[in-house]
């Protein structure tokens, strides 16, 4: 039985951060959102004022801060982050990237997630406004510059018919793969009515959606039990899984995959290994009450199977690696799991480590497919 | 294959009437909806409960713009009394899935008698 080494197999991340500042994404918003732009450069604390972002305690208290003075995170703070941990430098420019990717063996990168906390800013205006800026600046920054790394759009889901403009504008571009959308601290869930413009308009342009998992911005709305969280491993090992599972179930529910069939949903940073189970217990849920749902027409694992992908990052800890890749099978293997390293973050997963976890248990085929030929189908990268 | 009879005419009459046999050792359900009759076994294969001693009932649509619920009425679809699962007593499918199916049997009619043919 062969083992491809990394550099033998098209490795594809679906789940790699960009780190930006205000100073860098602002500018782009001056022609056609100026007093939004002049807004957030009145405020001194934007994570608070613009942002509703919070944590319990500092993150990943344990690991190497590279706080970075280039990136003059502790003026107004980057965009999408409080803390400046992590060699973010690594992740401010597409070379920075490629350097990372071919110290890898990564050959292509979906880069994203943006601003990922838009869902809780609190002026509409603002929220589309941070949205169509950091669309340009991405779009200006990253693409063009090598075909291995693709990009995201992302979109304010607080005016839906606004962010399917915003997808018209934009979502053609060379190089964008998908459309974040900022799930964090969204209410209503994705399954609501309310948002079929963007799915239309990202299933129209043939773009990928792309959530991913946060606490910091989650706060407000979910889960309340939150506030009596002590410390942010507490919050965070709850929320990073619970929110999404929440937003899937929503979703599936509500018939959002049965009425854009055509459109793939990603999920990053939210674990996998949960999602055999939870494909199970959506079946019984669905044949037990399926008139609850008359809009569907297959049961929920048939959708999950089809049109919904989740990032392997974080991979859990398990004395037997073999027994986190038989929860990779059972959440779906190739057809739904797809290698993810959430670089630069501190709780990031080379690709390696994943590999050989991989290699333990599955079969080449499903390694390959999980690797990154599912997710060169889902993305359409060659 | 042979016909066994289960009932006379004048048992099964009211709509929705039905009558459970023992047919060599299979509990088959025979029901009349909509004037017909069908032969359903009494067995649902989520977990064995006694699928026929449920309720019968039409089914929950959508209509095109998918979202007004709407009420197929033709109550042709039994419930198992224990999770309700939906098989159609015409075919013994679940319309939920197509994977899963009850079996079905043949029903005859013949001077006022009625067989199952198994």
């Amino acid at each position: 039985m062969t083992r491809p080494t990394l550099q033998e197999l098209t490795v594809v991340d679906v789940d790699s951060h960009l780190h930006f500042t205000w100073d860098e994404v602002l500018p782009y918003m001056e022609e056609k959102y100026p007093g939004a732009k002049r807004l957030i450069e009145y405020s001194s604390h934007p994570n608070s004022e613009i942002y509703s972002a919070t944590r319990t305690t500092p993150a990943w208290f344990q690991t190497e801060r590279h706080g970075d003075s280039e990136l003059d995170v502790k003026g107004h703070g980057d965009v999408s982050n409080i803390d400046g941990s992590a060699g973010y430098v690594e992740s401010t420019t597409a070379e920075a990237k490629l350097a990372m990717m071919d110290a890898n063996g990564i050959d292509y990168s979906v880069l994203g997630t943006g601003p990922s906390r838009l869902a809780t800013v609190n002026h509409d205006q603002t929220a589309v406004a941070i949205a169509a800026g950091y669309n340009d600046y991405v779009i200006d920054n990253y693409l063009d510059v090598d075909d291995r790394v693709k990009g995201t759009i992302t979109v304010a889901p607080q005016k839906p018919n606004l962010a399917a403009e915003e997808i018209d504008r934009v979502g053609d571009e060379d190089g964008i793969v998908g459309v974040q959308f900022p799930e964090v601290g969204l209410i209503p869930p994705m399954g609501h009515e309310l948002y079929d413009p963007i799915y239309q308009a990202a299933q129209d342009h043939d773009l990928t959606l792309l959530m991913h998992s946060g606490n910091a911005a989650a706060w407000p709305v979910f889960p309340v039990q939150r506030y009596w969280a002590e410390t942010f491993v507490e919050d965070h090992a709850f929320t990073f899984v619970v929110e999404p599972m929440w937003h899937l179930i929503s979703m599936i529910f509500r018939g959002v995959p049965e009425k854009f069939p055509d459109l793939d949903f990603v999920f990053q940073e939210s674990g996998v290994e949960w999602l055999g189970w939870m494909m199970g217990r959506l079946d019984d849920h669905y044949l037990q009450s399926s008139q609850d749902v008359p809009l569907l027409t297959k049961p929920p694992s048939d959708y999950i199977r089809d049109q919904f992908y989740f990032g392997t990052q974080p991979v859990g800890e398990r004395r037997n690696r073999r027994e986190t890749a038989m929860l990779m099978k059972l959440a779906g293997g190739a057809e739904t799991v797809m290698f993810s390293t959430d670089h630069p973050h501190p709780d990031f997963d080379p690709p390696s480590n994943v590999l050989a976890t991989l290699q333990s248990y599955l079969d080449g085929t499903e390694v390959r497919a999980i690797m990154g030929e599912t997710a060169i189908d889902v993305f359409d990268l060659k | 294959m042979s016909k066994h009879k289960v009932a006379n005419v004048e048992d099964l009459e009211g709509e929705h009437s039905r009558v459970i046999v023992d047919i060599d050792g299979v509990e088959v359900a025979i029901f009349r909806v909509n004037g017909e009759y069908y032969g359903v076994a009494n067995y649902c294969i989520h977990q064995g409960g006694p699928l026929c001693e449920g309720g019968l009932s039409g089914r929950f649509l959508v209509d095109k713009d998918g979202w007004q619920w709407d009420y197929d009425p033709a109550e042709h679809y039994i419930h198992c009394p224990w999770h309700g699962w939906i098989f159609d007593v015409r075919t013994g499918k679940n319309p939920d899935a197509e994977r899963y199916r009850v079996p079905t049997y043949e029903v005859a009619v013949e001077d006022g008698e009625i067989f199952v043919i198994r």
